[in-house]
């Protein structure tokens, strides 16, 4: 019987073959070796970051006080029996104005004050517009009538002040006056101001006099003068709040601090910014089979089942950018800014000869194969002399999302944010892996230069003095591919990390 | 470090000398598990369950042979286990179907030669393989490989010779081995 090699040939050219076969595992293999036969020392990685996220959010609560000064929606404390008033702002207390008394005609809320004579830049006293007394008094008196539309107020001599009616300022100086008409146009022993542009002889008075053009009710002018004062500064006592109960005469010396109008908040307090930064780790998963170039040209090429793999492993990434949310209700937000992301895997590789390599790809309008051939540096990762080579990309994107309150309180908030990030790729480089599996090529013209990502993330929110502070895990996933459609191996990039985030409160 | 350096460290639990021990065997080691395993990552699988046997077991070595051996026997009847385990002898085919078996040799990618011939004998049925490699590879008798497997020792020789077989067909078509003909030539020629 004819035989091909003896046995012990056969089986010694077996063996010395196979133990020449040599492979390097990944790194996994040995952590997972090393985690299995020393757990305790897992512990204290896992204690010190529990102890990290509980300062954080001790932190984040110890940080914020009573009264935030996040804008001027916030309320002042009203207290009755207070010698320094709470303001709502840290502003600089330049004068002051005494009220002394406070209470109600048939005209609206009368403030009145013994103060001879007023500093400059004094308290402006907020109403809406009324008549004046132009009796011969020291006192600076504020009457409010709700059905006026003008502004009056009397000062003693000595003193400008603004009456700003509709963002219009007009300074009243020391000037002759007028014979004054009332609203109906006859004369009026009372000095008033008619229109915005006109002024009068009034005892000038330096302040700030807020008008709005409406019509209120005694009930909801005392609300507005209410607020109207706390924006300025003020602080209303209880006297002043509740005119009502004003008639006894109040001996409480309050000190009421002013602010210019210049400081009076501006904007849309439904936007606010985001600026975050994020350390991320990148992975990748690939997708889809390369061609197998036909043995004739006349037959179709073909997919190949994926027989081998790229050998691979995570690498770190980063993210960061600014965001704009913009406010529909309390708990849900339009997200939307501009975020730069750098993501990043290593590809375990060995060092070879310069190697002509090919890749088989596919024309996605005509669907026929060509071929194009490169110089490679790298091989498949199964040598003796390893190198590992880096693939990258950079892209700038415009997220469109929505972020949402789970649940909170007025310091600490737990958040959940998605968004649609289409991105242009600034930068990138991949090496492909060669249809038949061997090397690794460089082809810049294969990158796509536009992608789709979307992330994902939860974090908690908590206020310090000044800023808004986001911290959280978020996910990226990009879903097109980092290849175009030639390259018939896909490939998607999914970024892991830690998102924090600052947004200055608005002042 | 030496050997008895990193036997000694790896008793004393000094994770050290059990890296070390490690990084010196592993790639060897994960060429043993490759030749078992369907794929890359169950072979990986294969090796890190191996290595955690070999380092909990360490102090049963004797220092009768070499450490390297006794790694590689721990490896070995781990790869079994799980193919056990994972009921992998489900693929095998029994001897009357033997030759109609296809094998896609197309799919062996064209490397160095170790690769070629460990490429070569993955292809083959599971159970075949797993004769195959015990017996011509690893050297174990077809009575141990029979304790092994559960399977009768005839069981255990004729799978083995159409392994054999099987083999030797598909490293000559990948003209890893030459033709019979073609060695008596060069003989010939030589002579």
């Amino acid at each position: 019987m004819e035989r091909r090699f003896t046995p012990d040939e056969f089986e010694r050219f077996l063996k010395r073959e196979a133990d020449d076969f040599k492979m390097l595992p990944s790194k996994k293999v040995w952590h997972g070796i090393y985690n299995d036969i020393h757990p305790g020392r897992r512990w204290p990685s896992i204690t010190i970051a529990f102890l990290l996220i509980s300062t954080l959010i001790y932190i984040g609560r110890i940080n914020t006080h009573n009264g935030s000064s996040s804008g001027p929606t916030s309320q002042a404390n009203v207290s009755s029996n207070t010698e320094q008033p709470t303001t709502i702002a840290n502003k600089e207390q330049k004068n002051s104005i005494k009220f002394e008394s406070a209470h109600q005609n048939n005209t609206g809320i009368v403030l009145t004050s013994h103060q001879n004579k007023l500093d400059n830049n004094t308290a402006p006293l907020l109403t809406k517009g009324t008549t004046a007394n132009t009796k011969n008094e020291t006192d600076a008196n504020v009457n409010a009538n709700p059905n006026q539309n003008n502004v009056i107020a009397q000062t003693p001599e000595g003193n400008d002040f603004n009456i700003i009616q509709h963002n219009q300022i007009t300074t009243v100086s020391n000037q002759p006056a007028p014979v004054s008409k009332d609203v109906n146009g006859n004369n009026d022993q009372h000095t008033m101001l008619g229109n915005t542009n006109e002024v009068y002889n009034m005892p000038s008075l330096k302040g700030n006099i807020i008008t709005k053009n409406q019509s209120l009710n005694l009930d909801e002018l005392t609300k507005e003068l209410s607020a109207g004062m706390r924006q300025i500064g003020f602080v209303i006592t209880d006297a002043i709040v509740n005119p009502n109960t004003a008639s006894e005469n109040i001996n409480k010396k309050n000190t009421l601090s002013q602010q210019t109008i210049n400081n009076r908040p501006k904007g849309n307090y439904k936007i606010t910014w985001t600026f975050f930064a994020a350390p991320e780790v990148t992975t990748v998963s690939f997708k889809g089979s390369p061609i197998v170039p036909p043995p004739y040209l006349s037959m179709p090429a073909t997919l190949m089942p994926s027989g081998y793999k790229v050998l691979h492993h995570a690498a770190l990434g980063f993210e960061a950018g600014t965001q704009m949310n913009y406010a529909f209700t309390h708990t849900l937000k339009f997200t939307t800014g501009l975020h730069f992301t750098y993501s990043g895997y290593n590809i375990e590789s060995n060092e070879v000869h310069p190697t002509v390599a090919t890749l088989t790809l596919r024309d996605p309008g005509s669907n026929a194969t060509y071929q194009k051939n490169y110089i490679s540096h790298y091989g498949d990762g199964s040598g003796f002399t390893p190198a590992n080579i880096r693939n990258f990309n950079l892209q700038v994107s415009l997220p469109i999302g929505l972020q949402y309150q789970l649940l909170g309180t007025e310091k600490v908030q737990l958040n959940v944010a998605s968004d649609l990030e289409p991105s242009y790729v600034l930068n990138s480089r991949a090496y492909l892996l060669s249809s038949d599996g061997k090397n690794y090529v460089n082809d810049p013209s294969l990158m796509r230069k536009l992608n789709m990502s979307s992330n994902f993330g939860l974090f908690v929110s908590f206020s310090s003095q000044k800023f808004l502070w986001q911290i959280g895990p978020a996910v990226r996933y990009q879903w097109l591919s980092t290849y175009k459609r030639d390259y018939t191996i896909h490939e998607h990039l999914m970024n892991y990390g830690i998102r924090v985030g600052i947004s200055p409160f608005r002042k | 470090m030496t050997e008895e350096f990193m036997l000694q460290g790896c008793l004393e639990n000094s994770a050290a000398a059990q890296e070390a021990l490690y990084n010196r065997f592993s790639p060897r080691m994960l060429g043993v598990c490759y030749r078992f395993a369907k794929n890359r990552e169950d072979a990986e699988d294969m090796l890190q369950e191996g290595f955690i046997k070999v380092f909990s077991q360490i102090y049963q070595f004797r220092s009768q042979g070499a450490l390297e051996g006794w790694v590689r026997k721990i490896i070995v009847h781990t790869c079994i286990n799980a193919l056990k385990k994972n009921k992998k002898f489900t693929d095998s085919v029994d001897l009357f179907h033997a030759n109609s078996i296809y094998l896609n040799e197309d799919n062996i990618p064209s490397i160095l030669q170790a690769k070629e011939v460990v490429e070569c004998i993955r292809l083959l049925p599971v159970g075949y393989k797993t004769v195959l490699n015990l017996y011509a590879i690893e050297g174990y008798t077809h009575k141990e490989i029979a304790s092994i497997l559960d399977i009768e020792e005839s069981t255990s020789r004729s799978q083995y010779t159409r392994a054999k077989s099987m083999l030797e067909d598909l490293l000559i078509k990948k003209k890893i081995l030459l033709q019979p003909k073609e060695k008596i030539k060069m003989l010939s020629a030589g002579s």
